[in-house]
């Protein structure tokens, strides 16, 4: 994660110290990052430029950490932006020396891109040496060109041959050919005992058995007839049969059933208790005295 | 201190008497209670008819899904429960109608005993007619009673066949069961001092409630015995040639109505008085004896 947050600092610093000769607005960097790039700040030529950055950075939630405080002037070589411009021969001497610098960092660049580029011809040439099964770079082509492979008959062979921990790079150089284990075709059976010559008789012997499988095939095919038969039957039988045939179902509508059967008889039995227990309380009402006195 | 013995009693008696429903109270209690009984019998007969319709749309429910399925076996079982739960439904009715029918009576004789309490101040003897015909009579005028009306002096109530009346008497928390074919007559009442009555023909429960009637009197007469009663419970019958007492709680005195001599029989206990011969021995009663009728 520090790897992450350090490496676009490190550019970002890389960057910005190309022109900080030069310049004149300033922002001061938090003390963490002052540790860490070993600078106090940096500057910009314009206070355009160096407001640019505050503003996009400084004031960034990503970055905001970064800068202690906001764009400053710092009295030196540039005049302080819409102040009264210095005399012409300054702006002058100003003028010459930034193109100076322009050359002198345009020379730096394609340097180092030279410097790049011979860096990146070497290990393209590495990378490709390295490669396994002798594959060359050519120079003039680009092209990779392969050792050839051999027969794949011949690699299972090997392959068969060679001990299974071993890998196929190791042991493919050294892999021959080697005939497989194919077993000789074994010698001609004779029909009945004998040996068919006669072509009258091969004929009958052919005509014989296209009989045989003829009837074979005819008995198979009454025996799937007769099974489609029975099948249909069998489905007929079910389609005309109610749903009592389905256990489940039968036991769940006789169990509900039952049940309903079951709650009324119980309540009816409440109802009667019910009743008696009322026709008591009429007799305690009215008839309390005539019932004692039978 | 016999002094305060003395003065500690009467509080007492006092404060008895004082606490003491009169008989249109009585009446109210009763009749009140009587009503949520029949009340509560109308909530159980509506949940009763609440089941059975419940049971019914089950019932009809199950058969109609059966139908669809095809099972013949289970289409018997819910036709037969669709039956029975039609059967429930019609019983649940007619015990609801039944148990409206209670409670509207109870009510009206609730709202009877109101208005006699309200009219007449309810504190002498009351008849309440329960069932059936109830009559009235007084100076040889007879009126039909189907009213709550306090009971007067020689006013006599005849109980018809069938029929069962109810009586609340003054001093004593008494009350007074007349069953069918029964004639009872109020020969005194003092509103809380004394009664005095005459069953002259048929059966009456008598619960007097009051423990100690002190210093007052509380008589059930018969031609052939006169009861009085010392807080108790007990059932009084008249035949021809004599009555019969049976005693559930308490204590009845028994005499002759032209003797001084008495006979005390205690709960649980009964005795026959004859015209002809006197009171007959007090017997212990293992098994209520009202349904029997004396042969002689």
């Amino acid at each position: 994660m520090s790897r992450l947050i350090s490496f676009p600092i490190a550019v970002l610093i890389g960057i910005l110290s190309s022109s900080e000769v030069y310049g004149e607005y300033c922002i001061d960097w938090k003390s963490w990052l002052k540790s860490y790039t070993g600078q106090s700040g940096h500057c910009w030529p314009t206070e355009s430029e160096c407001n640019s950055y505050y503003f996009s950075r400084c004031m960034n939630s990503n970055y905001k950490n970064d800068c202690a405080g906001a764009c400053y002037f710092k009295p030196g070589l540039y005049p302080k932006t819409g102040a009264a411009k210095a005399k012409q021969k300054e702006n002058t001497i100003n003028t010459a020396l930034q193109k100076a610098a322009e050359e002198n960092k345009k020379k730096q660049d394609a340097l180092k891109k030279a410097v790049e580029q011979k860096q990146f011809d070497a290990e393209k040439e590495k990378l490709l040496s390295g490669m396994k099964g002798g594959v060359s770079a050519s120079s003039t082509s680009n092209q990779i060109v392969l050792k050839p492979i051999p027969p794949a008959q011949s690699q299972l062979n090997c392959i068969a041959n060679n001990e299974a921990n071993r890998s196929w790079e190791q042991h493919a150089p050294n892999c021959n050919p080697v005939s497989s284990n194919v077993p000789e075709p074994g010698k001609p059976v004779e029909v009945f005992g004998t040996t068919v010559v006669d072509p009258q008789m091969l004929s009958n012997v052919i005509e014989s058995l296209h009989q045989r499988v003829s009837t074979i095939r005819e008995s198979l095919a009454k025996q799937d007839a007769t099974i489609k038969g029975l099948e249909k039957e069998i489905s007929q039988k079910e389609m005309k049969a109610p749903d009592t045939k389905n256990s489940k179902g039968e036991s769940d509508a006789m169990k509900r059933a039952r049940e309903a059967l079951a709650k009324a008889k119980a309540d009816r039995e409440r109802t009667a208790q019910e009743l008696s227990r009322l026709e008591q309380q009429e007799k305690e009402a009215q008839n309390k005295s005539k019932g004692s006195a039978q | 201190m016999m002094k305060w013995v003395l003065i500690i009693f009467l509080c007492f008696g006092y404060v008895q008497a004082a606490f003491a429903l009169n008989p249109g109270e009585q009446a109210i209690h009763w009749a009140m209670a009587e009503r949520n009984g029949a009340l509560g019998a109308v909530a159980a007969a509506e949940k009763r008819v609440e089941a059975a319709e419940s049971d019914l749309r089950i019932s009809r429910s199950v058969e109609q899904d059966i139908r669809t399925s095809k099972d013949p076996d289970a289409m018997i079982v819910a036709r037969e429960a669709v039956a029975v739960s039609e059967l429930g439904v019609r019983e649940a009715n007619a015990l609801l109608k039944r148990a409206r029918e209670l409670f509207s009576k109870q009510e009206s004789i609730l709202a009877s005993i109101r208005t006699a309490v309200s009219e007449y101040g309810g504190h002498g003897a009351m008849v309440i007619p329960i069932s059936g015909e109830v009559r009235r009579s007084l100076m040889g005028s007879v009126t039909a009673s189907d009213v709550v009306l306090p009971l007067r002096v020689g006013e006599r109530v005849d109980v018809g066949a069938n029929s069962s009346a109810k009586l609340f008497v003054a001093g004593g928390d008494a009350e007074v069961e007349l069953s069918e074919n029964s004639s009872f007559t109020v020969t005194q009442d003092d509103t809380g001092k004394s009664f005095e009555a005459m069953l002259t023909q048929g059966f009456a429960h008598v619960q007097a409630k009051l423990k100690h009637y002190f210093g007052k009197k509380f008589e059930v007469r018969t031609p052939a015995a006169i009861c009085a009663v010392r807080g108790t419970d007990f059932s009084i019958r008249n035949f021809e040639g004599g009555s019969r007492i049976e005693v559930f709680e308490g204590t009845v005195s028994v005499r002759l109505p032209k003797s001084e001599v008495s006979v005390d029989v205690h709960a649980g206990e009964g005795c026959d008085i004859y015209k002809e011969g006197g009171i007959q021995p007090v017997k212990i009663l293992k098994s209520p004896w009202s349904k029997n009728v004396p042969s002689n």
